[in-house]
C-alpha cells in the first residue's frame, strides 16, 4: 500500500522556511491541481497547510520514488530550489503515515497538545481535496477514519481539558463568581496585550459595559472607542471603582495602585456585591491583602500561570494515553485496509483459476466432438466443482484472516503464490 | 387490609425511587455520562408521586392529615424537600444541587424506613383540627424551603473556598457560580419565611384554642425554638435588604438558622420534654 507523507512542521523547520512553503487557502486548489497533474495517474493527494506545518499526504502507485517526486512537486510549485527544502523535510511511509495522520488530527503533534483548531484545519484540507478531485478512495477512507480517531481521543481522554491560556483561566474564574456577564461592568485599568485579551474573552461571553482608565487619557479614549466603552481620567479611578464588577489591571506603575482601604470603601458602596480582580501587572498593581477581603476575588499573574501550568501537566499525562490509542487505531486501520484488499484478491483468485479451468475444458472438449450435450455438461460441472472446492478454503481463510495482522501475510502470500498483481489480474498467462 | 397493603407498597416504592435518585445524583457527579441528572430528577419525581399517593391514602383512610408521628413527619419532610427542589429546578437547573440534596433525602428516608408503621395509629383528638393541619402543612413546607436554602448556602461556601484557593478544581467547575447560589438562597428564604410565619400563626391559634399543649403553651420548647428560628430568618432578611454583609457571611448565617430549624423540627422532640413530645 503505497502511502506517503512528506512535510515540514514546527519541529523540523524554523518559521522562515515554513513561511516559504506554506500554501494559503486561496492557492490550495491550484496547488492540488498542480500536484495531481505532476504526479503519475491514479495518484491521490491531500495538502495540509497551517502556520505550524505543511504536509503532503499521497497515495502513489508502486515503483515511484515518492520522496523525490513529492519534493520536486513542492519545490517547483513554490519555485524554490530543491536544496533549500531538502534538509527540513520528513518522509513517512505506509503504517507510519497512518500513525502520523492520526496523531496530527488528534492534535498530539501540535505545539499545544490538545488544541481544538487542528481538527477543523485537517477537515478543511480534506474537503478542498475532495472538491479538487485530487483525493481518492484510499485517502478518503484514511482521512475519515482519522476524524473518528480524533473525536474518540478527545472524548475519552482529557487531552483537550483545562485552560492553557492565562486569559481563559481568568475568565473561567470570573464566570464562577458571576453567572451572567451581560449586566456586569468591566473596568480596564492600564493597557496591554494580555489585558485586552482578557477583555475580549469576557466580551465573547457576554460582557458589554466597559470602563477604561489610563495614565494617558488619550490612550484610554482610544481603547474606550475600540470597545464601545467609557473613558475616565486616571485621577478619578477611585471614584469609579465601586462600579467595577471585574477589574483588569495592568498599569506600568512600579508600585501598588490599589490598597485594601480602597476596596473596603468600594465594597460598602456597592452593597457588598463581589468584585473580581485580574491583576496582570508586573510588578503588581493591587496590594495582595486586598485578596483577603470578603467578597474580593483577586488573581495575579502568578496565580493564573500556576493554573495554566497545572493544566499543561495534566495534558501531558493524557498524551501518553492518547498515543496508546493512536497505536491501537493504527493497527486496526492497517488490518481493515488490508481486509479491503482481500475482496479484490479473492475475486482475482477466482477469476484466475476459473480462467485456467475454461481454457483446459475447451481443450479437452474440442478433442471429444462425439460427446452428447448431457456428457459435455457433466464434464463442465466436474471442472466447476473441482475448482470451487479448491477455492473454498483459501477464500474463507482470506476473508477471516484479513481481519487481523496475520491476514496481511496471507494476502501477500496468496498474491505471490498465484502470481496475482496489485491491480488484480493474474500475471500467469502460461498454458 | 387492602389499604394497608397499598400503603406499604406506595411507601416502599417511594423510598426505592428516592434511593435510586440519590445514587444517580451522586453518580452524575463522578460519571455524568452514565448517570444523568435528568434520570436522577425523574426518579426523584416518581418517588415524590408515590409518596403523594401514600399520604393521600392515609389521609382518606384516617380522615386527618397524616403528619402526627415521627415517622410521618420525617417522610413528609423528605417529600416536601424533594418537591421544593424539583420546583426550584425549573427556574434554576442545578445538577450539583441534586448531588447534594438527593443523597441527603435518601439518608432521611432510610431513617423513616426503620420507623415505618404500617397502620397509622389513631391520633388523639387534639391533632385533628383544621388549624393543626394547616399549621403542620405550612411548617413542613417552610422547613423544606429552608433545607434547600441551606444546601445552596453550603454550596456557596464550598465554591467561595475554591475561588479563594485560586485553583480550577473539579469541584469549582461542578458547582454553580456564586451569583446563582446566592440567588437561589434568597429565593428559597423568601418562600420559606412567609410559609413559616403563617405556620407559626396557625400554630398559635391552634395551641390557644385547643389546649392541646396545655395552658402554658408559650413555654413549650418547640414553640420557643420556632420563635428563635423565626427571628433568625427575619434577621437574615433584614440584613440582606440593608446589605450589611457580604455573601459569605450571609451563607454562614443561613447555616446557623438552619441548624435551629433542625433543632426545632427534631431536637425538641428527641431531646426536650414537653407537650409536643407525643408527636413520636
Amino acid at each position: 500500500m503505497p502511502l506517503h507523507v512528506l512535510g515540514i512542521n514546527h519541529e523540523s523547520a524554523p518559521v522562515e522556511v515554513r513561511e516559504k512553503v506554506a500554501i494559503s487557502s486561496f492557492k490550495l486548489k491550484d496547488a492540488l491541481t498542480f500536484f495531481k497533474q505532476s504526479l503519475p495517474p491514479s495518484s491521490e493527494v491531500v495538502l495540509i497547510s497551517t502556520c505550524n506545518r505543511v504536509e503532503i499526504i499521497a497515495f502513489l502507485p508502486e515503483g515511484v520514488n515518492a520522496r523525490e517526486a513529492l519534493t520536486n512537486c513542492l519545490a517547483s510549485f513554490h519555485q524554490l530550489p530543491l536544496e533549500e527544502l531538502k534538509p527540513f523535510l520528513y518522509h513517512y511511509e505506509e503504517k507510519e503515515v497512518v500513525e502520523h495522520l492520526f496523531k496530527v488530527t488528534s492534535s498530539l503533534d501540535s505545539m499545544v497538545v490538545g488544541e481544538a483548531e487542528i481538527l477543523g484545519q485537517v477537515k478543511e484540507a480534506y474537503l478542498q481535496a475532495l472538491e479538487a478531485d485530487s483525493s481518492g478512495k484510499s485517502l478518503n477512507t484514511l482521512f475519515q477514519r482519522s476524524f473518528g480517531v480524533a473525536k474518540a481521543i478527545r472524548s475519552s481522554t482529557e487531552i483537550g481539558q483545562g485552560r492553557v491560556s492565562v486569559a481563559s483561566v481568568a475568565v473561567d474564574f470570573a464566570e464562577k463568581v458571576f453567572q451572567d456577564l451581560s449586566d456586569k461592568v468591566i473596568f480596564l485599568l492600564g493597557a496591554g496585550e494580555m489585558s485586552e485579551l482578557c477583555l475580549k474573552h469576557l466580551m465573547a461571553r457576554g460582557a458589554k459595559s466597559i470602563i477604561v482608565s489610563n495614565r494617558t487619557y488619550a490612550k484610554a479614549e482610544e481603547l474606550a472607542f475600540m470597545y464601545s466603552g467609557k473613558a475616565i481620567r486616571f485621577d478619578l479611578l477611585y471614584d469609579y471603582l465601586p462600579q467595577a464588577d471585574i477589574l483588569i489591571s495592568s498599569t506600568a506603575s512600579p508600585h501598588y495602585v490599589l490598597y485594601p482601604e480602597h476596596f473596603q470603601k468600594a465594597l460598602h458602596q456597592r452593597r457588598f456585591r463581589p468584585i473580581i480582580i485580574i491583576d496582570i501587572a508586573v510588578p503588581r498593581d493591587v496590594h495582595p491583602d486586598v485578596g483577603k477581603l470578603d467578597g474580593i476575588y483577586l488573581y495575579d499573574i502568578d496565580d493564573l500561570k500556576q493554573v495554566v501550568e497545572k493544566n499543561f501537566t495534566e495534558r501531558q499525562k493524557e498524551l501518553e494515553k492518547a498515543l496508546t490509542m493512536v497505536e491501537q487505531e493504527t493497527l486496526k486501520f492497517m488490518s481493515f485496509y488490508k481486509g479491503l484488499q482481500a475482496g479484490p484478491v479473492i475475486k482475482n483468485l477466482h477469476e484466475s483459476l476459473h480462467q485456467i479451468r475454461q481454457e483446459e475444458l475447451q481443450k479437452t472438449l474440442s478433442k471429444l466432438p462425439s460427446l452428447s450435450e448431457k456428457e459435455r455438461q457433466e464434464i463442465e460441472y466436474l471442472t466447476e466443482r473441482i475448482v470451487n472446492k479448491i477455492l473454498s478454503q483459501p477464500s474463507r481463510a482470506l476473508k477471516t484472516g484479513a481481519k487481523d495482522t496475520k491476514g496481511l501475510h496471507i494476502i501477500e502470500a496468496v498474491k505471490a503464490l498465484f502470481g496475482l498483481k496489485e491491480g488484480g489480474e493474474s500475471s500467469s498467462e502460461e498454458k | 387490609m387492602m389499604v394497608h397493603i397499598l400503603e406499604i407498597l406506595l411507601f416502599h416504592m417511594g423510598v426505592a425511587f428516592y434511593l435510586l435518585s440519590g445514587a444517580w445524583a451522586l453518580g452524575s457527579l463522578l460519571r455524568p455520562k452514565k448517570f444523568t441528572y435528568t434520570a436522577a430528577k425523574l426518579m426523584a419525581a416518581l418517588g415524590c408521586l408515590s409518596h403523594l399517593f401514600f399520604f393521600l391514602t392515609r389521609l382518606i383512610e384516617g380522615g386527618y392529615l397524616p403528619i402526627t408521628n415521627l415517622f410521618e413527619s420525617l417522610a413528609f419532610f423528605v417529600w416536601a424537600g424533594i418537591a421544593v427542589y424539583l420546583l426550584v429546578d425549573r427556574s434554576y437547573p442545578l445538577p450539583s444541587l441534586a448531588s447534594f440534596l438527593l443523597p441527603l433525602a435518601v439518608l432521611f428516608s432510610f431513617v423513616s424506613l426503620f420507623l415505618f408503621k404500617p397502620q397509622s395509629p389513631v391520633a388523639p383528638d387534639e391533632l385533628r383540627g383544621y388549624w393543626f393541619s394547616i399549621h403542620v402543612l405550612l411548617a413542613f413546607m417552610g422547613y423544606a424551603a429552608f433545607t434547600v436554602g441551606f444546601a445552596s448556602a453550603l454550596m456557596y461556601l464550598l465554591q467561595e473556598w475554591q475561588l479563594k484557593a485560586k485553583m480550577d478544581s473539579g469541584l469549582m467547575k461542578a458547582l454553580p457560580s456564586l451569583e446563582v447560589l446566592d440567588r437561589v438562597n434568597l429565593r428559597l428564604v423568601s418562600i420559606g419565611f412567609p410559609l413559616f410565619t403563617m405556620a407559626l400563626v396557625a400554630g398559635f391559634v391552634w395551641a390557644h384554642s385547643s389546649y392541646a399543649l396545655g395552658p402554658n403553651w408559650e413555654r413549650d420548647p418547640k414553640v420557643i425554638s420556632s420563635v428563635v428560628t423565626w427571628l433568625l430568618y427575619a434577621a437574615l432578611f433584614h440584613i440582606r435588604r440593608t446589605s450589611q454583609l457580604a455573601g459569605k457571611k450571609i451563607a454562614y448565617l443561613t447555616i446557623v438558622a438552619f441548624a435551629f430549624v433542625l433543632f426545632t423540627f427534631l431536637g425538641t422532640n428527641l431531646i426536650l420534654k414537653g407537650p409536643h413530645q407525643y408527636l413520636m
